[in-house]
């Protein structure tokens, strides 16, 4: 019988090894797992460390869904995207996650933020012709930065840019309705899915906070989003301590939202 | 000399009173302050950031 796919970042534990880690993520039930934005966790930039990435997947049997890159204005993105392309592809990742911007950013800023976006994935795109691997652009604070993400996305292609969806940084201020997921389903290859308590306070475990989980996973599943439920939570504000427990918590919800997402009878992709 | 004697007299008696006034005045302005805090303790906590993970 096949599993339920669902996937966690290693964003929640920065503090121990990937050593460590893959093998309790496998043991909650999780198949899949995505990098935080941290790559000294990782080092996955470093050629000679991707062997040792592929044996610990391999060994814990686990998938690797995304690997969260660097900010698409920063100096430098370019090139680290370029090695990050490449480090996805050597493991069979399929999708890299990227902020275009900082988290907020003042409105006069837009146009000159949106040209550096759309010059640096002009130069990403045959990068990304060459590994096959896509980008995906993720929503930030509602307002400028997050309507940069969707302003770039009207202008660049499918076959190599897409959505990242996350749920938290969606309703900051909310509850509210998941529009964002209507104007912007049909590109989303990435989701960062956690829970919302209040201002500040978010990222915890679907259940957790005030997120109508199955309003938004009916969004999702009319949306073009083929991966696992992929969760991007953290232990800071969840009621989960223990890490064993949190890590179970947080597959069991994840399998929960599985149907609500591909249906009763999805049987794993 | 016992002019001396009493102009130095005098002055210690003003300056303890002058110390004894002010420690009565911090002494009130810390309580004052100290209640402040308790009854605002919540309110005036550095402002968190959004996790922009």
């Amino acid at each position: 019988m096949n599993r339920k796919q669902t996937s966690i970042s290693t964003c929640f534990s920065y503090e121990r090894s990937l050593e460590d880690l893959f093998p309790l993520i496998s043991s909650a039930g999780f198949t899949h797992v995505s990098l935080g934005a941290k790559e000294p966790h990782s080092s996955y930039l470093s050629v000679s460390r991707r062997g040792d990435l592929l044996q610990l997947l391999h060994d814990a049997n686990l998938r690797m869904d995304s690997i969260h890159g660097i900010r698409l204005d920063l100096p430098g993105a370019l090139s680290s995207l370029t090695a990050t392309a490449e480090a996805a592809a050597f493991l069979d990742v399929p999708v890299i996650v990227v902020h275009a911007s900082s988290f907020d950013f003042d409105p006069s800023e837009f146009d000159e933020r949106l040209e550096v976006v759309l010059n640096t994935c002009e130069a990403l795109a045959p990068v990304a012709e060459d590994t096959g691997v896509r980008f995906a652009l993720e929503n930030v604070l509602p307002g400028p930065a997050t309507e940069l993400v969707r302003s770039a996305l009207e202008r660049l292609p499918s076959e190599h840019f897409g959505f990242c969806y996350d749920s938290s940084h969606d309703q900051i201020g909310g509850p509210k309705p998941f529009t964002l997921l209507d104007v912007l389903g049909t590109r989303l290859l990435a989701l960062h899915l956690s829970d919302r308590i209040r201002d500040h306070v978010d990222h915890v475990v679907p259940g957790e906070g005030f997120i109508d989980w199955e309003k938004l996973c009916e969004e999702i599943r009319h949306s073009a989003y083929a991966g696992p439920v992929s969760l991007e939570v953290l232990m800071n504000f969840s009621g989960f301590k223990d890490q064993v427990e949190f890590l179970r918590q947080a597959c069991r919800q994840a399998e929960r939202l599985y149907p609500l997402v591909f249906g009763e009878n999805a049987a794993g992709l | 000399m016992w002019r001396g004697v009493t102009g130095t007299a005098r002055m210690c008696c003003l300056e303890s009173l002058t110390y004894s006034a002010c420690t009565r005045t911090i002494w009130s302005w810390r309580s004052t302050i100290r209640e402040f805090v308790t009854l605002n303790v919540g309110r005036f906590k550095m402002p968190a950031k959004e996790v922009s993970s």
